[in-house]
């Protein structure tokens, strides 16, 4: 009997997980983007420089928690 | 232990050290081609990464070892000649540049010498179908779609900040990546000549059925693919990072997570997946996602046609030389001489051609891409 169940967990634990992380570091350098001196037709970021890192290190804290966890997951098995 | 028993541990290693190279690309392929580790830096990297992996879990190796075949219909002989049948095979690809898929090779090799051996009832159907090859048939499909929308994504935020940084982090990020790929991958493969050894050591008593790999065959199986890995598969490496797409830094970054993701939740459930599918499909999702028009859908098709061929020439290979090896002692040697000239064999084909760490990143590049915030600070 094929584990549709367990495929489907497959399925949105790497959905969610992948897109999380990925949108995660994504916004990560979009907030540390405001630290980098502006550039010639480049448009200016959303954030101040110091709410840009914030949002830079709360992202990337963030995104590493995930994976530690999920590796966490896999070992404690 | 016997010299039979000995011999197919080390034919189950050197396949393994095959694994190994065959598969350097999937964790390295798009990280050496963005420029975000150095080739031989990659190889090593992820050998060392793969080491590990093959540590984290055992849950694959149970899959093999203990529902695949009826090991009490099995002899080592058996087992020999499906190694040699997926090793010759993996060597082909390896020479034709082709990522095709290890695992596919294994269990075709498997399941074509235990057929011949000791015919279809020997074969657990219901477990190839369900722990093998419907995870096989959609890990690839679900990486590609899992990518593809992440690449979406991870382009609409990256437009709202700085380009060079944004480049910047993702190749910085894409070491991370890659390292999480090398380390699934020594997670999910290791395991499998893990469930092999364990399985050979089952058929001849050494160890009750159902038993779990002991820790020296995970510590072999850990360095023999660790080493394999640290060759470096260049040729199955340019395919991957250069001839699919032009792979830029946050595609290759979003391509090696979904990797990630896919094949250690897999792992994590017993999951014998290709890790070669999956971070295929995850480069054409990512390509796809990033700018379609730069995917050669050509040399696509062409390794969907390799996938295909995989499963059924590694049965015939390995039924082959099962039935070879099981006609006693002179048609195991048999087996393995052929298996050796013809690994020398190949190796000399491909000296004529040779692609290096030097020469990895020198192929053309599909089609000039412009989009991406990768391409800023190239």
């Amino acid at each position: 009997m094929i584990h549709w169940g367990s495929l489907l967990v497959v399925q949105l634990v790497s959905f969610g997980a992948t897109v999380a992380v990925v949108g995660l570091i994504a916004l990560a350098l979009v907030g540390l983007s405001a630290r980098a001196p502006a550039s010639a037709g480049q448009r200016e970021t959303a954030f101040s420089t110091r709410s840009g890192t914030a949002v830079g290190a709360i992202c990337l804290l963030v995104a590493g928690a995930i994976v530690l966890f999920g590796l966490w997951e896999i070992i404690a098995r | 232990m016997s010299v039979l028993v000995i011999a197919v541990i080390l034919t189950a290693l050197a396949f393994d050290f095959t694994n190994g190279f065959h598969d350097t690309a999937n964790a390295m392929a798009t990280s050496i081609a963005t420029g975000a580790l150095r080739p031989r830096v990659a190889v090593l990297l992820a050998g060392a990464l793969n080491l590990i992996g093959a540590f984290l879990s055992v849950q694959v190796a149970l899959t093999i070892s203990s529902g695949l075949v009826d090991e009490a219909r099995i002899t080592p002989q058996v087992i020999f000649g499906a190694l040699s049948g997926a090793i010759l095979w993996n060597l082909l690809t390896w020479l034709a540049g082709l990522p095709s898929s290890s695992s596919h090779a294994l269990f075709g090799g498997l399941i074509g010498g235990t057929w011949v051996f000791a015919g279809s009832g020997a074969i657990h159907l219901s477990t190839v179908v369900d722990m093998v090859l419907v995870p096989l048939a959609l890990s690839p499909v679900v990486a590609g779609l899992v990518a593809l929308a992440a690449t979406w994504i991870a382009y609409r935020i990256a437009a709202l900040g700085d380009r060079r940084t944004i480049a910047r982090g993702f190749r910085n990020a894409q070491v991370v990546s890659a390292s999480m790929v090398a380390l699934a991958h020594g997670t999910n493969d290791a395991q499998k000549t893990m469930g092999v050894i364990t399985l050979t050591l089952i058929t001849v008593g050494l160890l009750p059925a159902r038993s779990a790999p002991p820790l020296w065959v995970v510590l072999l199986c850990g360095a023999a693919i660790a080493a394999g890995t640290a060759m470096g598969g260049w040729r199955i490496i340019r395919t991957l990072g250069h001839r699919i797409s032009t792979i830029e830094s946050t595609q290759g970054f979003v391509a090696e997570a979904a990797s990630t993701a896919v094949i250690l939740s897999s792992a994590n459930l017993g999951f014998a997946l290709s890790t070669t599918q999956v971070t295929t499909g995850a480069v054409l999702g990512s390509a796809t996602g990033g700018r379609p028009g730069s995917v050669r859908w050509s040399v696509a098709a062409t390794m969907l046609g390799g996938w295909l061929l995989t499963l059924p020439a590694a049965a015939v290979l390995g039924a082959l030389a099962a039935w070879t090896a099981s006609r006693g002692t002179v048609g195991t040697v048999v087996v393995g001489g052929t298996l050796v000239v013809l690994a020398v064999l190949i190796r000399l084909i491909a000296r004529h051609r040779p692609v290096t760490a030097a020469s990895v990143n020198d192929a053309p590049s599909a089609q000039p891409t412009v989009a991406a915030p990768a391409r800023a600070a190239a």
